[in-house]
């Protein structure tokens, strides 16, 4: 089992920070290791994944809590993963914290990759998407402004 | 009408030797052949011209060309009638000197024997009457005698058309062409079978190289500048010469010759020398009038005998000369390539020195026509001097030239060898000799003197400097207690942190005196000492001495025997000890005293001075050298030797109380004496240096830093040491040293550039003495500058102040300046005699025949040495069997006496080699006894428990039998070269990183390579002071000190990587690894590593980049130590540009990477850039940019087999395993087994490693596999050079900019390597990778084409 935590801060306000994150087709464009995203009914999105070599369909079931939480867990996959964003604005409310909780259990999915390697690589991609995020929600809005 | 019509056919013998020089090198004039005439009068330029058209084509041979048909030279010969030859006239000059001048620079023009006519004229005209003609003629084409027949033909041409009538010269009756066929069919019939039999006789065996003394450092490829000088022999000399050649019943010619072989004899102090002797070549009479190259060279060998007398001699030239042109017809080139000397490029093939008579019945008539007052030809010319030829040999003599009565004579040399001022004095010399052959013809050829009275005086005489201070006391403790009255609490020695005070010192020893002298000692009673090097040595010298006795010293390192021939020879009746006394095996009746165990007795003595009554010969101390019949010999010094050692030298150093010295050496080797008592007696303090520390320089290094050592003595190999580790150092710490003193051994002065650079000359001073345990520590004092650097000289200077000096030839006679002589040593610093050696000490101690003062003597050193004009000496080698090795004096025939007497040995032979690197090294050859088995590793351990470390040969070679000379000895020169033995045929490469930076430490330090990783340390070669070398870096690199002894215990990298490995002695900086270690004035190249993680894939590459370049490489510490690694290229880079800057802090900066490296190496070159660091070049090898994507997915099979591949891949070996082997098998763990069983027999791993070892390799491979998944491209703000590998079959799908050009790279490079992405990494690839890479951190383009 592999459970990572990681916090982080957007530039924007509680409001964008949750739509743009809730939108799954922006998936593409911030989170590194998914290729493609595909709407489904009832609140499920196909995501598909290239991450360590290996390119991996998941349907997972989407759960919100307007602007206070969203959740995710694997309902189709090679193996069971879950996870949450939790958003906290900030005091005056141009930021917003983002508690990102995310948790998988490979098994023997990855093969001979150790397990530590496979969770060192996932929190590289998970702070490294949070980045992008920022920037790119920065880029994004900015235009639409 | 032109009728053109060329000749062609094949060169002569001499020819083709000429023509292939000229090949070799087409800038060479040394064989112009040059003539010079005055013209007085009125000159016809264009008659003159006409006469050498017309005999231009009288003599074909001067108007051809040279060219290569099939593959061999033929000479193209023009019979064109229509020919119009140019001279050169230079009207600008009105001086003779100028012209002088202008000549040599117009005659040594080279000619182009493709193109060029093979004669040229000049003419340098002062006015219309005054004029200068000078003939350059190639000697391919034109011979002395050929030269003589042209002048004498151009003036009768000349003549006839300046009156306008037809030339009539004698008809020509064969051609050049003729004699090239002649030659070629006596060389293949019975005659010419004959004659090579003759020659090949003749010079049977060993040839010596000519060694006579140069000036100058040899290039190491030939040269042919040269000079002249020009002498005359008055004529009453070369009347006696005349006369004594008739009564000798020789030619003048043989005369000349054997007093040219007698001089060139005893410059060299060569048994043998062979002189070339050049012969006309012209038996055929028609040959006589024609223009050709005849001349031949031939070889006259001499051996010497010193008894023989000079007449005796004469006579054996004479034979041999004649014997010689009988079989003269046999070309020299020939007989280069019968016998294939050794070659060495710096010299010439078998003849370095040649003696020319030209004497030629030709040139005798035109001499007569030149100088003939009735001349009454139209061209009026008189000789005029110019220089020819020279350089051709590094020295050889021309004579046969005689006018009125007068010898003449012309000494031509190499001026890359010689200074004018040498050859000017071998002229001198060639005088004197032939004054006193005339005198003396019945003379031995040792004992006909060379110099004359004035200049054998001046040699003798040449030091005139005297002492300014002379020792103050009698003995050394007294000079001592002096020291201690003036400042008792001053610091007299410290050990680590233990300090003794002057005072502390002297009442210790005082008491230990009086104890001393209750056991029996008394004046001159000689006492033992088997102590460490710790205070309570000090104790043990003061002790002794004060008490009237002589210290012997017993070094505990050396093995038991060696003590126990010591205690037997000096019958020490008391030995001092300190828990060593079990290595003294003695009767009964010798007393011991442990300065530990026993102090409680000596403490209960007075403390105060023993003021005994001193004279100043009392004895001081018995070191025992190594002697030539397998024992050691001791040697008697006294106080007083001693002590005048410091005040003859005091004008130079100053020595004071604020000095302090190191006691570096045992007390056993004599520069301890120079160190003891240099601090003890001018109250400074003395920093005892432990064995251990004395052997690992960066302890040492550090010691001389904490204690703020001043006075330094050293080896030059033990301080050879010290530099290579400050020179790893980045900078140098403070040191506090006033003087560096060598001593011991040869001092190679370049090898102290790095030392020079980085301190200066000045502080501390650097000083060679040369010196000897006979004569008291040291000789001669030299300061050595940074102007010395440029030699390999190693220059000793002058005697201490109160030491004379005298080199002399086995006559006893001094040797001229520049000639090797033995040194022999006067002076107050002589040891009283050899103990228990009274044949001995008469040998060496000798009456010195040159002083007037009684009782005055010479020690005869057994030292070789050359003197020079001002006064400064080198240091050449032994005349014996002693040899020095890392200033240790060791007697060969010691070693060779004990190793004779192992019971498996039936006969032995040690002597010294070099090896590899000018390295020398002990080497013992032996045969063994019918039926008896040992090998090398017996004969080591026999020998080491006998002998110091020092003494043990570095090689044992077992040979079938011996080659004996003629007289039935051993014959020393057909041994052969040391072997460096591998125990295994198959050399074994390194499997982990250890092995691979202990194979490269190895191969850096023994100077072989490849190693094998089972390759046993002594069998190549090595000794203790390499083991040192070996074990300084393998501190520097892993971090932890193993004493040398490991290396005796574990002497193959296999075995010391384990040992290295078990102990965990891996620096956690190790993600830096030297490959290179370059100059520090050199930009480092940082090199990263490829997905592997290690960075063997680097080290082909490396060995062609440019010595002085250090490179380093980044390695995965992870590899070899505990821990998660990264698994970003940003994190890689981040922590590698931390250990980058620990070596270079600031930019700009090289980096490289091969393959995943080339990421790693742009994320660092981005990170620097973003902190404001300059990048100088950023090279990615066959990267591909992160935008390219592995399409394929991968299982554990895919995934093992690519491990797998790229496991092999850094060793250059392929280990393949398609996938489906693996997915026969059901675990991981068995796959995985799978992986370990094949690459063990690959032998691309170890048999001792083990699965997590390897399972770590995979962790790293996994983790950069995944941080190559997870980088992304950005961007790149400079310039980016891609070498690309042109055979890489992935090109064409991912296009030829490997993907950089999509990522918005500023400045985009590609250039073209050959190989695929793996091959482009090995040689001969490599060296092109190498090549290009270097060429881009150099700042300049690489030369391939950019694509």
């Amino acid at each position: 089992m592999i459970t990572i935590n990681h916090t982080f801060y957007l530039d924007h306000g509680l409001q964008d920070s949750f739509n743009f994150i809730n939108n799954a087709k922006n998936e593409t464009d911030w989170s590194s290791s998914i290729i493609q995203v595909d709407e489904l009914p009832e609140n499920r999105i196909k995501l598909r994944y290239n991450f360590l070599g290996k390119k991996e369909d998941f349907i997972l079931q989407i759960t919100t809590d307007s602007f206070r939480t969203r959740t995710f867990e694997s309902i189709e996959g090679a193996f069971p993963i879950r996870g949450s964003q939790t958003f906290t604005p900030s005091e005056d409310g141009t930021k917003t914290q983002v508690e990102w909780f995310f948790e998988m259990n490979p098994g023997k999915y990855f093969g001979i990759i150790p397990i530590i390697i496979i969770k060192k690589a996932t929190e590289k991609v998970m702070k490294k998407d949070a980045e992008t995020l920022n920037k790119l929600m920065t880029d994004k809005l900015v235009l639409q402004k | 009408m032109n009728t053109n019509k060329e000749l062609i056919y094949r060169l002569s013998k001499e020819q083709e030797g000429l023509w292939f020089l000229q090949q070799l090198d087409p800038t060479i004039s040394a064989y112009n052949v040059v003539f010079g005439a005055e013209i007085n009068g009125e000159l016809n330029l264009e008659k003159l011209k006409q006469t050498f058209n017309f005999l231009i084509k009288r003599h074909e041979v001067l108007n051809t060309k040279f060219k290569i048909i099939d593959g061999v030279p033929h000479q193209c010969t023009s019979t064109s009638k229509n020919f119009d030859f140019d001279i050169e006239v230079n009207t600008s000059l009105t001086c003779k000197n100028t012209i002088k001048s202008q000549i040599n620079l117009d005659s040594k023009k080279p000619f182009d024997l493709s193109k060029d006519l093979l004669i040229r004229a000049n003419i340098y005209s002062q006015n219309d009457n005054e004029h200068v003609l000078v003939i350059t003629a190639h000697h391919i084409a034109m011979d002395l005698w050929s030269l003589a027949i042209l002048l004498n033909e151009l003036q009768i041409v000349y003549n006839a058309l300046s009156n306008n009538e037809t030339p009539i010269l004698e008809n020509t009756k064969t051609t050049f062409q003729n004699h090239v066929e002649i030659q070629e069919s006596i060389l293949n019939s019975e005659k010419g079978d004959s004659l090579r039999e003759f020659w090949n006789k003749k010079l049977s065996g060993d040839l010596p190289i000519l060694d006579f003394p140069i000036d100058k450092t040899r290039p190491k490829v030939l040269t042919y500048n040269g000079d002249v000088i020009r002498f005359t022999l008055d004529r009453a000399l070369s009347e006696k010469l005349v006369e004594l050649a008739k009564k000798e019943g020789v030619t003048l010619y043989m005369l000349l010759l054997a007093a040219y072989k007698v001089l060139v004899h005893r410059y060299s102090n060569q048994e043998d020398i062979l002189v070339g002797a050049p012969v006309a070549g012209r038996n055929q009479k028609a040959t006589r009038n024609i223009i050709g190259n005849f001349v031949n060279t031939i070889v006259l060998k001499s051996t010497f005998d010193a008894s023989i007398s000079f007449s005796d001699f004469v006579k054996s030239v004479r034979n041999n000369l004649i014997e010689g042109i009988k079989h003269q017809e046999y070309p020299f080139s020939q007989l280069v390539k019968d016998l294939q000397p050794d070659r060495d490029p710096g010299r010439a093939p078998l003849i370095q020195t040649a003696f020319a008579w030209e004497r030629l019945p030709v040139i005798k008539n035109i001499e007569t026509q030149l100088n003939d007052g009735e001349n009454r030809n139209a061209l009026n010319i008189n000789p005029f001097d110019v220089n020819q030829q020279e350089g051709q040999f590094e020295l050889s003599l021309e004579m046969g030239n005689e006018l009125n009565g007068e010898l003449h004579g012309l000494f031509k040399y190499n001026t890359d060898l010689f200074e004018k001022e040498t050859i000017a004095q071998v002229v001198s010399h060639f005088k004197n000799l032939l004054k006193a052959i005339t005198e003396t013809p019945e003379q031995t050829i040792a004992k006909l003197p060379l110099m004359s009275k004035d200049e054998q005086e001046e040699i003798l005489t040449i030091w005139k400097e005297k002492p300014q201070k002379y020792p103050q006391f009698n003995t050394l403790h007294e000079g001592f207690e002096a020291m201690v009255a003036k400042n008792p609490e001053a610091i007299a020695a410290v050990l680590d942190q233990t300090e003794v005070t002057y005072d502390e010192l002297n009442k210790k020893a005082n008491a230990l005196a009086r104890h001393l002298i209750d056991l029996g000692v008394e004046k001159g009673t000689l006492v033992g000492m088997c102590v460490n090097r710790t205070i309570e040595m000090l104790i043990g010298i003061m002790g002794v001495l004060k008490a009237g006795g002589a210290y012997v010293p017993l070094d505990p390192k050396n093995p038991k025997e060696r003590l126990a021939l010591i205690l037997e020879d000096s019958k020490v009746p008391i030995v001092l000890t300190q828990g060593t006394e079990e290595l003294i095996q003695t009767e009964e009746k010798v007393i011991k005293v442990d300065l530990e165990k026993d102090w409680e007795i000596i403490d209960q003595y007075d403390t105060y001075n023993l003021n005994l009554t001193t004279g100043k010969e009392e004895l001081a101390y018995v070191i025992y050298t190594s002697g030539s019949t397998g024992k050691p010999k001791g040697v008697l010094n006294t106080h007083h030797n001693v002590l005048r050692l410091y005040s003859a030298t005091d004008h130079w150093y100053k020595f004071n109380e604020n000095d302090v010295w190191s006691l570096f050496h045992t007390y056993a080797f004599d520069v301890s004496v120079w160190e003891i008592w240099g601090a003890l007696l001018h109250g400074g303090k003395l920093a005892v240096v432990s064995y251990e520390t004395s052997r690992t320089p960066e302890l040492f290094y550090q010691l001389l830093v904490d204690k703020k050592v001043t006075v330094l003595s050293q080896t030059p190999s033990a301080f050879k040491q010290l530099v290579n580790y400050e020179t790893s150092l980045d900078s140098p710490k403070a040191l506090s040293l006033g003087y560096v003193v060598f001593g011991g051994e040869a001092l190679d002065i370049p090898a102290l550039k790095p030392w020079i650079d980085r301190h200066g000359d000045q502080k501390p001073q650097l000083i060679n003495m040369y010196g000897i345990t006979e004569t008291t520590v040291h000789t001669t004092f030299r300061k050595v500058t940074k102007k010395d650097l440029a030699s390999p000289k190693s220059m000793v200077g002058q005697p201490i102040t109160d030491m004379k000096i005298h080199l002399l030839d086995n006559e006893g006679n001094p040797v001229p300046y520049g000639v090797t002589g033995e040194i022999y040593v006067g002076g107050e610093g002589l040891a009283v005699k050899y103990l228990n050696r009274p044949e001995l000490t008469a040998e060496r101690f000798i009456t010195d025949p040159f002083s007037n003062t009684p009782g005055a003597r010479l020690y005869k050193s057994g030292d070789l040495a050359q003197l020079y004009k001002n006064g400064d000496m080198k240091y050449v080698g032994r005349a014996d069997t002693q040899v020095k090795i890392r200033g240790f004096r060791i007697e060969l025939g010691e070693i060779q006496t004990l190793l004779a007497q192992h019971e498996s040995i039936k006969n032995a032979v040690v002597t010294v080699k070099n090896i590899q690197n000018s390295d020398q090294r002990i080497v013992a050859y032996y045969t063994t006894e019918e039926g008896t088995k040992t090998d090398d590793k017996t004969l080591r351990n026999y020998l080491t428990n006998r002998l110091p470390d020092y003494m043990v040969p570095s090689v044992f070679m077992k040979m079938e039998q011996f080659a004996l000379t003629n007289n039935g000895k051993i014959d020393y020169r057909k041994l052969p070269t040391p072997e460096i033995k591998r125990d295994n045929s198959e050399l074994v490469p390194a499997r982990d990183v250890v092995e691979l930076e202990l194979q490269k430490i190895w191969e850096r330090t023994l100077s072989i390579a490849p190693i094998g990783v089972t390759d046993d340390f002594f069998h190549l070669g090595g000794h203790s002071m390499l083991a040192v070398n070996i074990m300084s870096d393998v501190k520097l690199l892993f971090g932890e000190n193993l004493p040398i002894s490991v290396l005796f215990q574990y002497p193959t990298i296999e075995k010391l990587a384990e040992v290295i490995r078990d102990k965990k002695e891996v620096a956690d900086n190790s993600a830096l690894v030297q490959l290179q270690k370059g100059n520090t004035d050199k930009q480092p190249i940082f090199c990263m590593h490829p997905i592997g993680g290690n960075v063997f894939c680097y080290t082909p590459m490396v060995e062609s980049i440019e010595n002085d370049r250090p490179v380093y490489a980044l390695q995965v510490p992870f590899l070899y130590q505990e821990g998660t690694p990264h698994v970003s290229v940003e994190d890689l880079a981040t922590d590698y540009i931390k250990s980058i800057k620990s070596m270079q802090e600031n930019g700009p900066y090289n980096l490289a990477g091969y393959c995943f490296g080339g990421l790693i190496a742009t994320e660092a070159a981005h990170q620097l850039i973003e902190a404001g660091e300059e990048i100088a070049s950023l090279t990615l090898l066959d990267t591909r940019s992160p935008l390219y994507e592995e399409d394929e997915e991968f299982d554990d099979a895919v995934l093992l087999s690519w491990f797998a591949r790229d496991l092999a891949l850094p060793y250059g070996k392929t280990l393949t395993i398609d996938p489906e082997e693996f997915r026969k098998f059901d675990t991981v763990e068995e796959m995985f087994d799978l992986v370990m069983e094949r690459a063990k027999k690959g032998q691309i791993m170890t048999d001792d490693i083990n699965y997590e070892q390897v399972y770590r390799y995979l962790q790293v491979y996994v983790a950069n596999g995944a941080a190559l998944a997870l980088y992304e491209a950005k961007p790149f703000p400079g310039r980016i050079n891609l070498l690309r590998a042109t055979e890489e079959p992935l090109i064409e799908s991912i296009g030829i900019n490997l993907g950089w050009d999509r990522i918005g790279v500023e400045d985009l490079r590609v250039y073209d390597v050959p190989g695929d992405h793996n091959t482009m990494m090995y040689q001969p690839n490599a060296a092109v990778l190498a090549k290009n890479l270097q060429s881009i951190v150099q700042q300049r383009e690489p030369e391939l084409e950019l694509t």
